[in-house]
């Protein structure tokens, strides 16, 4: 307990309570939900789907701040030559990176409350329709997808230098690909078909049913199966993943290469 | 060859007569006895210490650093028992003798506390100990005064020097007449015939130190008293029997009555001493009863068990003298007895005694013997030979080639021999240098060994464990820095960092709250640590990296360059850091560029060379390795060069020289078997002011490193 609360405390401190990252929690969700409203404007319609554009923001701020984060914290412990000090101690990177992104996780999701108080107090969105029981149960299951999936970047990216571009070529395309800003019905087919390996994908389906009313049926249960399965196994890639990657890096000696 | 073990006896010691007399610079009487305190010891490669008294059952283990604290190895008060020997090295180190850490088990056979001088065996027996380990010279005088001084300013005993140099100075068969005024000695031989027995009241001594520091009161202001009427006297010797009792009624009844014991015990050895060197037993047995009725009477330090033990003896027809011995109070008499009666006296003593009091006293015949002194050692360990050594490190055939490659479509493999089958052992306790240009391969070295790389090749051994399949535990038994400013958390404050790091190396609460300020004293950061370390210097980031790799209180500690970019105070300080760690027992590996600090730290060293090792062992060795010669490093303007260069052209074979220069002045560094015949050869060209400057001096560790380096010698 001790050290997940130390990691915590030195997690917030380092790596969150700076500019950057207020920017992709705060100002990324508001400039992504304005685009959301203008583009919902432009086509016609006669009021912004407050779901998508307001919500789908917060959900794209979240994102965005778990793959900097991710990502940033191993460059970062590079750079600052901290790497290697923790990888040379007995405690296992992998527990570290998981305290990291939980940490990640849970001030990424200050962007989502931050959305729902813009939809809720500028936008007036009902919120009296609402499955409070499923809104909160989707959020945990996205929650616990982000955190798979930024354990399996942040292990990635401890493996090599080179994959920090790769880890930011998937920023974007994630986020169109799941869906975060408009329902994936409007999607090809074929695209549908890779956005289901995303398990925020199935979160947010869920997510988004719950607000607008009742959803606690068979298929929501389904969908967060999936996710909650599809997470898991990202997770369980990661872990496999995880040793290789160890001795890969002592036998590459990059830990303190920046 | 360097002792590595071996065992000491060192004797405990009975006084025949010049009781109280050693604190008034008289002339005592002691033997050396056959009881004694036996001391095994093993060379330990650290400064540490590890005593087990198996009488007491008790053993502590403290660091040769931390005497003046007199605190354990884990900061606990030193028990009473072990103040005696620790005392010794304490004083030791004082006095400038090197002192080695050993593990020590000791054992006696003289009874305790009763006034045959245990505790003086046990300082003598632990000098002689230290001085087997260390390898220097000292006469015994010396040794019992140090021993002394270290039983009444590290024990807080107040005693006399005649219990240690008895000890020390024993010579078989004799006694020893000792001034403790001029400390003259020289061995008397114990009269012909006769044997010592002791007689053991089994009466322990109570409230003797406030008793016996009374006395030495009284005897202070008895002389007092008499300066004012004789001037030149210094203390109890210096008066007569006549002179003290002409004056004596002036005193406080207790002063005259204790400080009159003293001044005829004094004059009574003399003519003991007259007595033994005409062999006479009677005459001097004698004096041994007017000595314990002195003691009784006067000195009033007798009680009812020692009184009737003497005269008991005193009854005994070949009991030729008998009295207390010691400080008294309790304790043992000291019997001279007929040899043809030994036995007889010892088995009408012992009935006599449990007659008259009910109790059982310990009597036993005793030889004067030998003074402390090392009966038997080792240049090996006798473990060796059945338990494998286990070294703090143990590489072996250790190679690492980084494999880069490059391209996308056309992929190209580059490889890098990093480091090339090197093998060497460090001993635990041992500071190890790794010297290297860079790119030699040190750093690539010193992370395989700190489980951060995987070797291509070859085995590591890190305390006994394997290093890829113990790598956890392994991990938790070391620390490392790597040189620099990276490697802490600069917006974070250094207790933040260091408990951070704590929690990395899952210290208790407890373990973190204690172990922070006392690194933070130790490395010198007390009073920043509430600052942020990106506020922090270079010297100071350094010097917390050293206090968050000790944090875990690691056994083998790697530091790769660690005072690189600290100005030199601050490169000073861990320098002295760095030799307390040894100090506490760590085993540390260090890379430095610096040679001086490798020469001042460093056990053993090994020089590094595009990844082979091409030269280790000692600083000393290694700089015999270019031989012995001097360097002359003459300056002179480059117009005066030629006439030098003339001049030298006159050395033939005698030196080597060597030319370097800048715009203005030119260096001329001549190597020679010869000095002297060079500064002969050059003083005229000194004095006409051809040569600016002319420096003599010895090869350095900087010279073998460059000249290995270069190839000039393998």
């Amino acid at each position: 307990m001790g050290l997940f609360t130390r990691q915590i405390d030195v997690q917030l401190r380092m790596r969150t309570l700076n500019l950057y990252s207020l920017l992709l929690w705060f100002i990324q969700p508001i400039v992504f939900s304005a685009v959301g409203m203008i583009l919902s404007n432009a086509a016609g319609n006669p009021a912004p789907d407050l779901v998508y554009t307001v919500i789908g923001g917060g959900i794209m701020g979240m994102w965005s701040g778990l793959v900097f984060t991710s990502t940033y914290d191993i460059r970062s412990d590079r750079r600052e030559g901290t790497l290697e000090i923790i990888v040379g101690s007995p405690t296992s990177l992998r527990k570290i990176e998981a305290i990291r992104t939980f940490a990640n996780v849970a001030a990424g999701s200050i962007s989502l409350i931050a959305a729902f108080l813009v939809a809720v107090l500028i936008y007036k969105f009902p919120l009296s329709q609402a499955d409070l029981l499923s809104a909160v149960i989707s959020l945990l299951v996205i929650l616990f997808g982000l955190w798979c999936m930024g354990v399996f970047l942040a292990n990635l990216m401890v493996w090599s230098r080179l994959s920090t571009s790769i880890v930011e070529f998937i920023e974007m395309p994630v986020a169109l690909l799941a869906g975060f800003m408009y329902p994936i019905r409007i999607l090809p087919a074929w695209m549908q078909e890779i956005s289901s390996v995303f398990p925020i994908r199935w979160g947010l389906e869920t997510l988004r049913t719950a607000i607008q009313g009742p959803a606690l049926n068979q298929e929501t249960l389904i969908k967060w199966a999936i996710s909650i399965g599809i997470s898991l196994i990202i997770y369980l890639l990661s872990r496999l993943l995880d040793r290789k990657v160890h001795d890969l890096i002592r036998v590459s000696g990059e830990l303190s290469s920046i | 060859m360097e002792i590595q073990e071996g065992c000491v006896i060192s004797p405990g010691r009975v006084n025949l007569l010049g009781e109280h007399v050693d604190y008034n610079e008289g002339v005592v009487l002691p033997a050396a006895i056959d009881r004694s305190v036996k001391i095994q010891f093993t060379r330990r490669k650290d400064r540490l210490v590890q005593l087990a008294a198996l009488d007491l059952d008790h053993q502590c283990k403290f660091n040769l650093f931390d005497l003046d604290r007199k605190v354990d190895s884990n900061g606990n008060p030193l028990p009473s028992w072990a103040l005696y020997p620790a005392g010794v090295l304490w004083m030791l180190q004082q006095r400038g003798y090197a002192v080695s850490g050993f593990n020590a088990s000791y054992r006696s056979d003289i009874p305790i506390g009763a006034g045959l001088s245990s505790s003086a065996a046990v300082e003598v027996g632990f000098a002689v100990v230290c001085q087997v380990l260390g390898g220097w010279q000292i006469d015994r005088l010396t040794l019992a005064r140090i021993c002394q001084a270290a039983e009444i300013n590290y024990a807080g005993v107040n005693c006399g020097l005649m219990d240690q140099f008895a000890c020390a100075s024993g010579v078989p068969d004799h006694l020893l007449m000792f001034d403790t005024r001029t400390y003259e000695s020289r061995p008397i031989p114990l009269p012909q015939n006769t044997t010592l027995v002791i007689a053991d009241s089994t009466i322990r001594r109570s409230l003797i130190n406030s008793a016996y520091n009374d006395r030495r009161k009284d005897c202070d202001t008895a002389v007092k008293f008499y300066q004012t009427i004789y001037p030149q006297v210094n203390s109890l010797r210096d008066l007569s029997p006549a002179q003290f009792k002409a004056h004596a009624h002036h005193l406080p009844d207790e002063v005259w009555r204790h400080a009159l014991h003293v001044v005829e015990e004094i004059e009574r050895v003399e003519r003991a001493i007259q007595y033994l060197d005409s062999g006479d037993a009677e005459q001097f047995g004698k004096l041994m009863f007017e000595t314990h009725n002195s003691l009784r009477d006067l000195f009033e330090v007798s009680c009812r068990e020692l009184d009737i033990l003497v005269d008991l003896a005193h009854g005994f027809d070949g009991c030729l003298g008998a009295r207390l011995t010691g400080a008294g109070f309790g304790g043992c008499t000291i019997n001279l007895v007929r040899k043809d009666r030994v036995d007889e006296f010892i088995e009408f003593l012992k009935t006599a005694y449990q007659r008259e009091t009910g109790l059982q006293a310990n009597i036993f015949r005793t030889h004067p013997s030998r003074g402390a002194s090392l009966k038997s050692s080792s240049a090996y360990r006798s473990s060796a030979a059945s338990i494998p050594k286990v070294y703090a490190i143990d590489a072996h055939e250790l190679s690492k080639t980084f494999v880069t490659r490059h391209g996308f479509w056309r992929r190209t493999v580059k490889s890098t021999v990093a480091v090339d089958k090197i093998s060497f052992s460090v001993e635990k306790g041992e500071l190890f240098g790794l010297l290297g240009p860079n790119g030699a391969g040190k750093t690539t070295t010193v992370k395989m060994l700190s489980t951060l790389l995987l070797p291509t090749s070859g085995t590591i051994s890190i305390l006994g464990k394997d290093i890829q399949r113990d790598t956890n535990e392994i991990r938790r038994h070391i620390g490392f820095t790597f040189g620099g400013a990276r490697g802490l958390y600069g917006r974070l404050t250094a207790v933040e960092n260091l408990r951070y790091f704590a929690e990395l190396y899952a210290l208790p609460p407890e373990a973190t709250r204690r172990r922070i300020p006392e690194l933070l004293e130790i490395v010198g950061l007390e009073g920043r640590g509430n600052d942020r370390v990106e506020t922090f210097s270079s010297g100071m980031q350094q010097r917390l990296h050293l206090a968050r790799a000790l944090l875990h209180d690691p056994d083998l500690i790697f530091l790769d360059e660690p005072t690189v970019g600290i100005d030199p105070v601050g490169a000073r300080e861990l320098r002295t850091t760095i030799k307390q760690l040894i100090g506490h027992g760590k085993t540390i590996l260090l890379t430095t560029h610096y040679m001086a600090e490798a020469d001042e730290l460093c056990d053993r060293i090994a020089i590094i060379k595009q990844g082979h090792i091409i030269a280790m062992d000692t600083p000393a060795s290694l700089k015999k390795k270019i031989s012995s010669d001097s360097i002359i490093e003459v300056k002179v303007e480059a117009a005066n060069l030629p006439a030098v260069q003339n001049t030298l052209s006159r050395l033939d074979s005698l030196a080597a020289v060597s030319y370097s220069e800048n715009n203005f002045v030119k260096g001329i560094s001549i190597t020679t078997p010869q000095p002297g015949a060079v500064i002969e050869l050059l003083s005229p060209l000194l004095t006409q002011n051809v040569i600016q400057n002319l420096e003599v001096r010895n090869q350095t560790l900087e010279d073998v490193y460059i000249s290995l380096i270069k190839g000039d010698i393998e």
